[in-house]
């Protein structure tokens, strides 16, 4: 449980060392959403309509960003390899990483999420509706793309290839977050979706670490 | 046959650039998939061949440059014997 | 149960196999899409509602069927992989991840190529199409996972591990879209319906799902003769099969 601990405490430090890199994806996602009034015009029903679309596509792209940092510096200096051979069970590990991971890379994403339903002009009740999708939501992104991103981490180039392995596995997780979004801006009920949502973070959060670690196992032989 | 003729067969009630499209890229697709398949094997083993005939060659020249290095020190001992022979007599 | 199988791990006796195999897929699989495909074509019996369009189905739901049972397909040979460590069923999996994204291709021209005459444009966003659609993304995502690695070993698994995630999410992603599809009916009724079916419509769309079926079987062998050729390339089994075979077309 202490290297457990020291891990959470570890990979924290370093992100907060590295707060210029983790602004990045943080610009990312205020940059591309700024974009659509742009594109689309500034009209609030517009902007409404496609509103949750626009952020929740923002915050997966975003997310894909931040993703490579997971495994990369670990990696590059060899503690992933030495964190491999431990006796700390690597789920376990992989998935105390991927806490990290989404405490430093996304949640800063959340918190600015209040800012762009501002600047999308979404209603109040939709906004709820989308804090909850993001809470429930976001960390499926972060343990399914850390499977990809464990399968990766000794290619040059995964970037785009990244994107292209996830975006199709987190497309029904689109659909109901924004769906639920939906929802709320016509005062309907949205429990099914963020029942669905939570069902796939479930079970995801069971399946994922074991997943995370065989794919580093098979991507550092 | 449910068509009259020819004609009405490729006009396919009106639908025909439909119809044939579909089938076209279809027969077209898995065409393309199937040559590649078999221009692939063809070369893999053309490579084979190659390699193999490549081998043959590096080997024979190591066998060639052994025996002139056989050859090359035979000669050179039998200078060496015939010298101290002469400086024997 | 299945020690019957076990031989087959070995590269060389699978790629014999398959050389036998190959003659039998090859021309039953022509001979049967030939047929099917005349048959759809010319004698079956024209629609009510949609006149000769309908026709399109013998290319289009064999195409369907099809991306889903390689893509099924792909995906047990990755677990099979990964689970008994065979590397052969890598480089089976491997084998039809192409074919696998080339019918799926075939089915979304053809899904769009009926959608323009049904519902007046080429491409809708129904429930059908949008997951054939993400169907060909998770093909084309284990190909370039596979070719991202120098090892094939490695890419083996890789790709594996990504196949068996899309075959999980399949159903999800279906039923997702479905529903999502439902949300946003619109003005239009999306209805890519398949006419009633008698059995003389019936019949030549069987026969040209076994055709198409037949044909990428025997694609498939001659795929995985490819990796297992380009896997064992230096080895003497190899050597004296392609001497062999010079030596035949030499004969001829």
């Amino acid at each position: 449980m202490t290297a457990l601990m020291a891990i959470l405490k570890r990979d924290l430090a370093l992100a907060y060392r590295q707060r210029a890199e983790l602004m990045q994806p943080m610009l990312f996602f205020v940059l591309v959403i700024s974009l659509f009034p742009l594109a689309v015009g500034p009209e609030p029903k517009t902007l409404q309509l496609i509103g949750p679309g626009v952020i929740w596509v923002a915050a997966i792209l975003s997310s894909l960003l931040g993703l490579e940092r997971l495994f990369r510096d670990d990696f590059q200096d060899g503690s992933l390899e030495q964190l491999m051979l431990s006796s700390t069970s690597l789920p376990a590990a992989a998935l105390v990483k991927v806490l990290a991971h989404w405490l430093t890379s996304i949640l800063p994403l959340i918190l600015l999420s209040p800012l762009l339903a501002l600047f999308l002009h979404l209603s109040e009740p939709m906004y709820w509706a989308l804090l909850k999708t993001l809470l429930l939501g976001t960390p499926l992104l972060s343990l399914i793309g850390a499977i990809a991103v464990g399968l990766t981490v000794g290619l040059n180039r995964g970037g785009v290839l990244l994107a292209l392995l996830l975006l199709p596995v987190f497309i029904p997780l689109l659909i109901f977050a924004t769906s639920a979004v939906e929802s709320a801006s016509m005062q309907l009920q949205y429990n099914a979706q963020l029942a669905i949502i939570g069902a796939m973070f479930l079970f995801s959060l069971a399946l994922a670490p074991f997943a995370i670690a065989y794919a580093l196992r098979v991507s550092q032989t | 046959m449910v068509f009259d003729d020819i004609n009405s067969f490729l006009d396919m009630g009106g639908y025909g650039l439909y119809v044939w499209l579909s089938f076209g890229s279809s027969a077209l697709c898995l065409l393309i998939l199937w040559l590649d398949s078999h221009f692939s094997k063809r070369r893999l083993i053309t490579q084979v061949l190659h390699e193999q005939t490549r081998q043959g060659r590096i080997k024979a020249a190591a066998e060639q440059s052994a025996t002139a290095e056989q050859s090359a020190t035979a000669e050179k001992s039998a200078t060496a014997q015939q010298k101290t022979h002469g400086e024997t007599i | 149960m299945w020690k019957w199988l076990h031989p087959y791990a070995k590269t060389e006796r699978t790629y014999h196999l398959c050389q036998r195999l190959l003659p039998w897929f090859s021309l039953l699989g022509l001979a049967v899409i030939i047929l099917a495909t005349v048959w759809g074509l010319a004698f079956a019996p024209t629609d009510y509602q949609q006149s000769e369009a309908y026709r399109i189905i013998y290319v289009h739901v064999p195409s369907a069927v099809l991306s889903k049972s390689l893509y099924s397909a792909m995906a047990i040979a990755a677990f099979i992989g990964l689970v008994w460590q065979v590397k052969t069923s890598f480089m089976a999996m491997i084998a039809l991840a192409p074919i696998g994204a080339t019918v799926t291709f075939v089915s979304l021209i053809t899904g769009a190529a009926w959608g323009k005459p049904m519902w007046g444009t080429w491409w809708e966003w129904d429930a059908r199409l949008t997951s054939q659609l993400i169907l060909l993304f998770l093909f084309l995502g284990v190909i370039s996972l596979y070719k991202a690695f120098e090892d094939k070993q490695q890419a083996g698994k890789a790709a594996g591990v990504m196949a068996i995630v899309g075959v999980i999410n399949l159903p999800i992603i279906h039923y997702s879209v479905q529903w999502w599809n439902t949300l946003h009916q619109g003005a239009t009724i999306m209805k890519l319906g398949k006419p009633s079916m008698p059995p003389e419509m019936l019949w030549p769309l069987l026969l040209s799902i076994l055709g198409w079926a037949l044909v990428s079987g025997a694609i498939f062998l001659l795929r995985m003769q490819n990796e297992i050729l380009q896997r064992d390339i230096r080895r003497p089994w190899v050597v004296a099969l392609a001497n062999k075979s010079l030596a035949l077309s030499k004969g001829k």
